[in-house]
């Protein structure tokens, strides 16, 4: 294990999130065993206030874990620095067989959590908590992933090794590569662009244009396999396009390098953006689904409103973001297209 | 027969329940306050008078049993809800009245109209309103410290009265009044409940409880009505 102040930092921060997420379980089964909302028993005077305090500590701590997802990449990053080989995040992600696995299981779980937030906070807008048992039976069942994700940056903290040579991001994202990296870097624009800009359209037109709202909110699954989709396809378009003109290098592919400030920290808006709008347009699916479930509502139905919002500006943004860069080469360069 | 404003459904508050310094303060108090009436609950200090005029009025949840205020069970919202309950509905006068003296008399009688959201230019409007109706118009950018005992007592009234409240509740509000100040005090909460207010006080103050406007005397005995 390398003693790097970010090493302990990260193993630190999840050690925290994991002992609120078991705070925060423990007191869900004890909440979800003995609710009655009915009832005005000490009992569940008792509940009430407790789950207050709970919903509280969650958002914190459901917060962080999102945080902290953009704080390992940059940790990643720094701890580059002491590894043989290693240029940016990648070599260090690639310098043991748990990085990756816990990047994206970081990333999965920066989701999740943005759900959780999203059902408590709908949870919390109404008298009645109608969704308290949904909400912390969500939690119980997620703290085994939050300890999963502990014992993994511990497992890939303490086999970092200084001593071995790791791969730098030319040849994890080399399209040769029979790995995740080498097959998004292999994707064919030509495919995969049209397709991506296919879907942001159909998005486009299901959630907003000419159909009537009955039509626009059926079939959510559908929606959030788009969204899923344009998910995979972003990454992509990040790995083999954008990158490729914001490196002006033909074969550089790397999707963690432009987090550095030596390309102007672009990949901040670009992944933001791409994420933000992915995470509000699956949950927009998930609040009219919670709608339905109960009945209609107003307020539901104006904050599902909102996140379409959100969701439709962050993905019509993270486009902006992806092909600025080839626009702009293509300017600055006077190449013709 | 009136319509039901507050009713207690055996409500009980334990403080520090389940340690050493456990105190029951209230102990199984059924009451039901109808529309308009103007209520005293009297009793020795400790009694839990305060206490059970606290949960009525959504500052204090209790231990157990069920608050319904206007139809609507309000012991059971979440914090957020019952704030904006208590917000919309109640006006309060505290013993000594807790203005803020180093703020000017408007400022005092507007803070419960800041979480309304209401615009500052309504607020100015809604508070010389009723600094004229209680002749201090003139008195509207005084510091608090700078006015008299009476002139402090209305402000407090017109802080409690500012956002329309439909319920008046006061704690011991003459315990610091001399007879002359008390008589007013109660006069103006005559002219409260004429104008349709629910008054609820709570005093062990005998003026109080012998007002002749008072339309019934609750006794609060060790967290127990006394019948």
């Amino acid at each position: 294990m390398i003693f790097h102040p970010w090493v302990i930092g990260m193993i630190t921060g999840d050690f925290i999130i994991l002992f609120l997420i078991l705070l925060g379980m423990v007191n869900a089964g004890i909440i979800n065993k003995s609710w009655d909302f009915e009832q005005s028993t000490p009992l569940q005077y008792k509940l009430e206030k407790k789950t207050y305090l709970v919903s509280a500590i969650m958002n914190f701590t459901m917060g962080i874990q999102i945080a902290l997802l953009l704080l390992f990449v940059i940790a990643a990053d720094e701890i580059s620095a002491v590894l043989p080989g290693a240029m940016c995040a990648t070599g260090t992600l690639s310098s043991n067989s748990f990085g990756f696995p816990l990047l994206f299981l970081k990333l999965f779980l920066a989701f999740l959590s943005f759900f959780w937030l999203i059902i408590n906070y709908i949870d919390n807008q109404r008298e009645n908590y109608p969704l308290i048992r949904e909400k912390y039976q969500l939690l119980i069942i997620l703290a085994p992933l939050y300890l999963l994700q502990t014992i993994l940056t511990f497992l890939f903290v303490s086999d970092l090794d200084p001593s071995v040579i790791t791969s730098c991001c030319g040849v994890v994202f080399d399209e040769q590569q029979e790995t995740i990296g080498g097959f998004l870097a292999d994707m064919e624009t030509a495919i995969s662009l049209p397709i991506l800009v296919g879907l942001y359209l159909l998005i486009v037109v299901k959630n907003n244009l000419f159909l009537k709202r009955s039509w626009r909110e059926k079939m959510p699954f559908i929606d959030i396999l788009l969204w899923l989709s344009i998910l995979g396809l972003g990454l992509a378009t990040i790995i083999n396009f954008a990158s490729i003109y914001i490196y002006e290098m033909p074969n550089h592919r790397c999707p963690f390098c432009l987090l550095q400030k030596e390309y102007y920290y672009l990949g901040i808006p670009i992944y933001l953006s791409l994420f933000l709008g992915v995470a509000t347009g699956i949950s927009k699916n998930i609040t009219l689904r919670l709608e339905y479930l109960f009945k209609p509502d107003d307020q539901i139905q104006g904050f599902s409103r909102k996140l379409n919002k959100v969701s439709l500006i962050s993905i019509s943004l993270f486009l902006v973001f992806a092909f600025a860069p080839f626009v702009l080469y293509f300017i600055k360069t006077g190449s013709k297209l | 027969m009136k319509e039901s404003l507050i009713v207690l459904k055996r409500i009980t508050k334990i403080y520090n329940e389940g340690k050493l310094n456990e105190v029951v303060s209230v102990n199984d108090i059924s009451l039901d306050i109808k529309k308009n009436e103007m209520v005293v609950l009297k009793g020795p200090s400790g009694s839990g008078k305060t206490t059970l005029i606290a949960m009525m009025g959504c500052l204090l949840k209790p231990t157990s049993g069920e608050i319904t205020i206007m139809g609507k069970s309000v012991s059971k919202l979440p914090e957020k809800f019952m704030n904006q309950f208590k917000l919309q509905y109640f006006g309060f006068i505290f013993q000594s009245f807790q203005l803020i003296p180093e703020l000017s008399v408007s400022d005092n009688v507007e803070l419960p109209l800041y979480p309304l959201g209401i615009k500052p230019a309504k607020r100015r409007e809604m508070s010389l309103k009723l600094l004229e109706r209680f002749d201090l118009k003139q008195r509207q950018n005084f510091k608090i410290k700078e006015l008299s005992g009476g002139e402090q007592q209305r402000v407090a009234i017109i802080r409690a009265i500012i956002n329309q409240p439909q319920i008046l509740l006061a704690d011991e509000p003459t315990a610091h009044l001399d007879s002359e100040l008390s008589q007013s005090y109660l006069e103006y909460m005559k002219a409260l409940k004429d104008s349709g207010l629910s008054v609820i006080i709570a005093s062990h103050d005998p003026r109080v409880c012998e007002f002749s406007e008072v339309d019934r005397v609750i006794e609060i005995k060790d967290g127990q009505l006394k019948l």
